[in-house]
């Protein structure tokens, strides 16, 4: 119904903008066309001359709607960006609540001195939907090539004005300028907040318009979350109507929005409704003495019993029995079962709303439930804490997922609510230890290692992917058979609460040379960095590892009756500034024998690009160390 | 009963008769899906075992038909999951699916669940294409293994170009119980069929006018990808129906050439340039002289002003929108740029023609014996007495003549008015794709060096590089660069590329200087160089007793590599590799050597050849063999000593 209506009032839209845009930018003009670079951006290959979106709102019979008309000027520069002319705009078409139209666009060319335009022909715009609750609409503007500008313009509308859709100033391309302007209803009050790495370059023009210049591109990088948290943006919300005289709050604060949460059909009253677990299987699980041994066995019944669907959501649309007998749900789903059994198990435990990594943050000055994407579970037992996220089989109890560690989360209780931060230092750990000797049947080392927590799950899901053989493969291709006649042994591969072990022999390779009375020895076996993961010089967003992390090596090697050392690399130490961080390599010979010991620990795991370089060092002398060799000698 | 569906038979017309079948097959007993029915030997290295599976081609006249598939397959573990899903591919022009099904069975072949109609979803399968390609894709998720499910559903065609084929084995490390394929037409409709891989001779059963056509299959064992080999060989079934219809076009498939003359037909009468057009191509050819350079000119002028977008709608996905189309807005598919350099050709008196390609850098080639349609893709021949020009017209880059691995080594159908035929296109020598390096080193006491690398590509290692660089901005040149040099950690001080025109092959040069901070270890007096630092092979395929597949090299190049080191004063060789290694084998060639030309210069040089070639399973070992002593050939390392 609501779309029908839209799509009346629509015809009135060009009275409705009048010629605002227009007056906010630089019509085109030929000269825009001899431009082939610009000083800001010398290296850009697009740039953004002008987007510039204008919101109206709309009084229609069941309430405000926005209509937002955005008009969006590219100049392309090297060949390789004219796919940029290929435009698509998704929409999230479900119940009507976002429709596009009125698209129009153009190129410019110059040719022969001459500028030719191409317009856009309507019967080249096609849409369609790609799954129950998204479309898009796609178009290629004609004739572009490099040296064309082309723009489009288009009007979104959506079925709400309460927190309407960012304003995204920057984009991966650099934007020269970028403007946006509301206009809202007058009884309505608005607040908003402006994020992202350059918003200080963030110009008020006039009340409810607001502009950028200059803004550099912004790509992703290693080691951060999602992009969205860098992109310079502006978002609205509205927190009060004036009505009658009289001024009510629409937005709450954050206990005014616990206990609406608490209350609702999606979230509250999903915590009450029965899970219908097996009798047999119930009783197993709550007859456990201990509460934390009942937390655990609960988060397992739960995780192997449910598919994630893969979709990320913190409200739960149908009985959680529903899913629980389908053995599949999305991630809010699968944790209110979780949620609903412990309680059943009169465990405390309570739901933890937070953002994955690669969406926006939340903004504690906006209570709002579309701050958050996902929900995982807390459980309090006699002061220990621990959060739980059933999503995926191979992960024990005690890791969340990857996506999961976003920094903050509110807690969502009656009483007591608020915000927690998400525990960092979760199990990451590595060691290896290798015994190696040379003897009459040439050399022989013996390799075994252990990785806890996500290092065992990176493994193993390393291993369900690729097979236990191709792993094996991956780590050396010298492997030969013990005297089991195995030759690469695992352990603790199901258990995954548990270190994964591995172990192998080596003989004869290439990390250990013979050659004129000497023995040239790489003492890391294949386990040394190899890159460094920084190579960037500078860095625009900061470092975020999500976890902190530890990698042990330690070799003892035999040294042959006939030989001595030579020469040994020198130990050192690197520690970053506030003891974040330190790389160690400690080596030494005693008793006929070369002890060697390599760890690096990282304590932080947020760097701001100022503790970048001393990261970016932290790596080359931990590359440069790990790949010294040691020399042995015959005694003479 | 029977006696009753004999009667029908005869008496009334052909849809009816079809009713019956179909209430025949209807009548199969149910199965047991109880997993204790699985035959042990289907087991083995199996993740999942298809049950049955059945499908049914109904021909309801020479425009229509309907193609049932049902089948149930059991999952036995969780890497078997993915097969839980039913995915219906349609074209939403063209098709319809309907009568979707699907039960879930436990362990004993109890019936847990029914899916329910809104479990099923309908997606845009077209990617970024505007297109008519759509899925109805619906789930069974259990968790506790094994477990059966069982799906069906009917997608009902209009226009017949093609037949639905079958494949009796559809994924590796799934067993099959028992599969059958069958098509039902009146016996006057004509159609082809082919069996491939050791897919069984069908059953044909003639009742009245009604004649079916079957297949089954028992008892295939699971199969399991071994890398470097060809697609794995399952049994399948080409089909194909003798006369085309197609949304008011008709032709036939009873050789190549009527075949051709089909996609002729429909792409007539749109070769019309628009005026300016006309004059544009007449001006800038009234120098050239010959038919190449005409060639030559008018490609780029082509891939100068249009790109590639990928419009498939209704017949869209047949038929070529016109050159005024193209003209206008400057883009267009691989029918729409194929017959617009065609029409341009045309224009100034080159014939040439479309070519039907089945493309992709990992397809099999065609099955040359078998007329129908086995085709994804268009490109265009300039014929030329063994000499001929073939142009791939959705590249912006590539010189005439020049194809690559998405269409090159390959059956396609030259269409031809009259004179349609199936030809093959070049193919590559690993000469053709070169990467020729040579770099200046000068090495630091302390292991860091400056380092100047040039290198030249060609052909598909061309292809390769400039796909990913033309046009790159400095800041996502280094980035990229970054990612491809493989020196632990280094500063990229300069770069430049350059692309080398009027060659026969694709050319392009790329330079660029670094500062290493690590290119040699230091330790003590000593530094330790693997001089190949720059481009070492280390992957060696795993380990493989019982290899099956043969091995499939697809991808012939050669690389050489000349490195001189500028060595610190005083340095001297203490530890060396025997030089010069020698490997040559079916396979490949390779060859290494280090050289000291004066006292502080010493040059390594390496070369590899791969070859295109494909050899029995028992060489894997060889094969091996040869990747191995490559890598360890290219990972040696040279110990300088500095201490005079």
């Amino acid at each position: 119904m609501l779309s029908f209506l839209i799509v009346g009032l629509l015809l009135s839209s060009e009275l409705l903008y009048g010629q605002g845009i227009e007056d906010r930018i630089a019509p085109f003009q030929k000269e825009m066309l001899e431009v082939t670079s610009y000083p800001e951006f010398p290296d850009a290959g697009a740039v953004i001359l002008s987007d510039v979106g204008t919101l109206k709102s709309l009084f229609v019979f069941t309430g405000w709607v926005g209509m937002t008309k955005v008009k969006r000027r590219i100049h392309i520069l090297s060949e390789s960006e004219i796919s940029r002319g290929d435009v698509e705009l998704f929409y999230y078409y479900k119940g009507g609540s976002e429709s596009i139209n009125q698209v129009k666009g153009r190129t410019y060319n110059l040719v022969e001195g001459d500028t030719i335009v191409s317009e856009l022909n309507e019967e080249d715009i096609y849409s369609e939907t790609l799954d129950e609750e998204y479309a898009r609409m796609k178009f290629s503007l004609p004739n572009v090539k490099a040296g064309s500008i082309f723009e489009y313009e288009f009007i979104r509308t959506e079925a709400n004005l309460f927190s309407p859709s960012p304003w995204f100033f920057q984009s991966d391309i650099p934007t020269l300028v970028s403007d946006y302007q509301v206009f809202l209803p007058a009884n309505y009050d608005y607040t908003y907040v402006v994020l992202g790495s350059d918003s200080e370059k963030l110009e008020s023009v006039s009340d409810g318009n607001w502009r950028m210049e200059n803004l550099p591109g912004i790509t992703e990088e290693p080691y951060s979350s999602g992009l969205m948290n860098y992109l310079s943006q502006i978002r609205l919300q509205l927190q009060g109507v004036t009505q009658n005289g009289s001024y009510k709050k629409v937005l709450e604060d954050w206990p005014s929005f616990t206990k609406k949460l608490l209350a609702s059909d999606f979230m509250g009253k999903k915590f009450k409704q029965k899970v219908k677990i097996k009798s047999d299987e119930w009783s197993v699980l709550s007859n456990l003495s201990e509460d934390k041994e009942k937390m655990v066995e609960i988060y397992n019944h739960v995780k192997d019993k449910m598919t994630w669907d893969g979709s990320h959501s913190y409200l739960c649309f149908r009985k959680t029995n529903d899913a629980y007998k389908e053995q599949k749900g999305t991630s809010a789903e699968i944790n209110f079962i979780l949620l609903n059994l412990l309680r059943k198990a009169n465990l405390q435990a309570d739901p933890v709303l937070i953002s994955t990594r690669d969406m926006l943050m939340p903004i504690k000055d906006f209570p709002l439930a579309t701050a958050f994407n996902h929900v995982i579970i807390h459980v309090s037992i006699g002061g220990e804490e621990y959060f739980l996220d059933a999503t995926d089989p191979q992960r024990p109890y005690n890791l969340l997922a990857f996506e999961d560690l976003h920094q903050i989360g509110w807690l969502l209780r009656k009483e007591n609510p608020g915000w927690v931060n998400i525990p960092n230092d979760y199990p990451a750990m590595q060691g290896i230890n290798v015994l190696a000797n040379i003897d009459e049947d040439g050399f022989e080392a013996g390799l075994q290692g252990y990785s806890e927590g996500y290092y065992g799950l990176n493994i193993r899901r390393a291993i369900d992917e690729i097979g236990v053989d191709e792993y094996a493969n991956s780590l050396s291709t010298s492997m030969v058979e013990d005297e089991n006649g195995e030759t690469f042994h695992l352990e603790n591969l199901e258990e995954i609460d548990k270190p994964l072990k591995w172990k192998y022999q080596l003989e004869e390779n290439e990390y250990v040379i013979e050659s004129n009375d000497r023995i040239y020895i790489n003492p890391m076996f294949g386990f040394e960095l190899e890159e460094n993961p920084f190579m960037s010089k500078e860095r625009y967003h900061p470092v975020d590892f999500g976890h902190t992390f530890q990698q042990n090596y330690s070799i003892t090697f035999l040294i042959p009756e006939d030989y001595e050392v030579e020469s040994l690399p020198e130990s050192q130490r690197y520690i970053l500034p506030n003891r974040v961080g330190a790389f160690e390599y400690v080596v030494g010979e005693e008793d006929g024998r070369i002890q060697m010991r390599s760890s690096v620990k990282i304590r932080e795991t947020l760097f701001i690009p100022e503790g970048y370089f001393y990261l970016r060092e932290l790596y080359d002398k931990m590359i440069t160390k790990q790949s010294e060799q040691w020399v042995l000698r015959k005694k003479s | 009963m029977r006696k009753y569906l004999q009667y029908t038979l005869a008496s009334c017309f052909f849809l009816m008769c079809l009713a019956g079948v179909r209430s025949l097959q209807a009548a199969d007993p149910k199965i047991d899906y109880d997993v204790e029915n699985i035959p042990d030997a289907l087991l083995e290295n199996a993740n999942a075992v298809m049950r049955m599976e059945k499908g049914s081609v109904e021909i309801l006249n020479e425009e229509k038909g309907e193609f049932t598939r049902s089948w149930a397959v059991t999952i036995l573990n969780k890497n078997g999951s993915s097969h839980n899903t039913l995915v219906a591919y349609y074209d939403a022009s063209f098709n319809k699916v309907s009568q979707i099904t699907g039960n879930l069975y436990d362990a004993n072949g109890k019936l847990v669940r029914k899916l329910k109609p809104k479990e099923i979803q309908d997606f845009s399968a077209s990617g970024g294409d505007v297109g008519d390609n759509r899925a109805k894709v619906a789930e069974l998720t259990y968790n506790e293994y094994p477990y059966t499910v069982e799906f069906s559903y009917t997608r009902s065609y209009k226009g017949s170009v093609f037949l639905p084929n079958w494949q009796f084995q559809r994924a590796t490390k799934m067993a099959v119980q028992k599969s059958t394929f069958s098509v039902t037409s009146e016996t006057s409709f004509g159609w082809n069929y082919k069996m491939y891989n050791g897919a069984p001779e069908p059953t044909i059963k003639e009742d009245g006018e009604v004649r079916i056509v079957s297949w089954d299959m028992e008892k295939l064992a699971a199969t399991e990808y071994e890398s470097y080999s060809p697609e794995v060989d399952v049994p399948f079934i080409l089909t194909s129906p003798e006369k085309i219809v197609w949304d008011g076009y008709v032709g036939n498939s009873s050789t190549w050439q009527e075949f051709g003359q089909f996609s002729y037909e429909l792409n007539k009468g749109r070769q019309n340039l628009p005026d300016e057009l006309k004059e544009k191509v007449h001006q800038m050819t009234s120098n050239a002289s010959t038919v190449r350079e005409k060639i030559d000119t008018l490609y780029k002028y082509m891939q100068e002003n249009t790109r590639y977008v990928s419009i498939q709608l209704g017949i869209g996905g047949w038929q070529t929108f016109d050159p005024e189309y193209v003209y206008r807005n400057g883009y267009g598919d691989c029918k729409a740029l194929s017959n617009y350099l065609h029409s341009m050709l045309k224009e100034v008196g080159v014939p040439s023609h479309t070519v039907l390609v089945q493309a992709g850098s990992d397809e099999n080639d065609i099955k040359p014996e078998f007329v129908g349609d086995q085709f994804n893709h268009v490109i265009l021949v300039v014929p030329n007495e063994g000499d001929s020009v073939w142009v791939e017209c959705t590249s912006s880059e590539n010189p005439a003549g020049y194809l690559g691995r998405f269409t090159q080594d390959r059956h396609v159908l030259i269409t031809k008015d009259g004179e349609s035929k199936l030809v093959k296109t070049p193919t590559a020598y690993p000469e053709d794709n070169l990467q020729k390096r040579s770099a200046d080193i000068n090495l630091k006491s302390d292991g860091t060096a400056e380092a100047k690398v040039y290198t030249r590509y060609t052909g598909y290692q061309q292809d390769r590089i400039r796909q990913s660089v033309r046009g790159l901005n400095d800041r996502d040149m280094e980035k990229w660069l970054k990612k491809r040099i493989h020196i632990p950690s280094y500063d990229l001080n300069s770069y430049d590329w350059e692309e080398i025109t009027g060659n026969v092959l694709p050319t392009y040069d790329l330079n660029y200087e670094v500062f290493a901070r690590k290119w040699a270890s230091a330790s003590g007096n000593r530094l330790f160089l693997a001089p190949n630092t720059l481009n070492p092979k280390t992957d060696v395929p795993e380990k493989m007793d019982d290899r099956t597949q043969p091995i499939a090299l697809d991808y012939p190049y050669l690389d050489t590599d000349t490195l001189t080191y500028h060595l610190p004063e005083g340095y001297s060789i203490e530890s060396m590799p025997e030089m010069p290694v020698k490997i040559e084998t079916v396979f490949g060639e390779y060859e290494a050597n280090i050289v000291m030309k004066n006292p502080t210069t010493l040059v390594y040089s390496r070369k590899l050849k791969m070859e295109k070639i494909e050899l029995p399973a028992k060489s894997y070992n060889d094969f091996r063999e040869f990747k191995k002593a490559v890598s360890k050939a290219d990972r040696l390392q040279i110990v300088l000593n500095g201490k005079s």
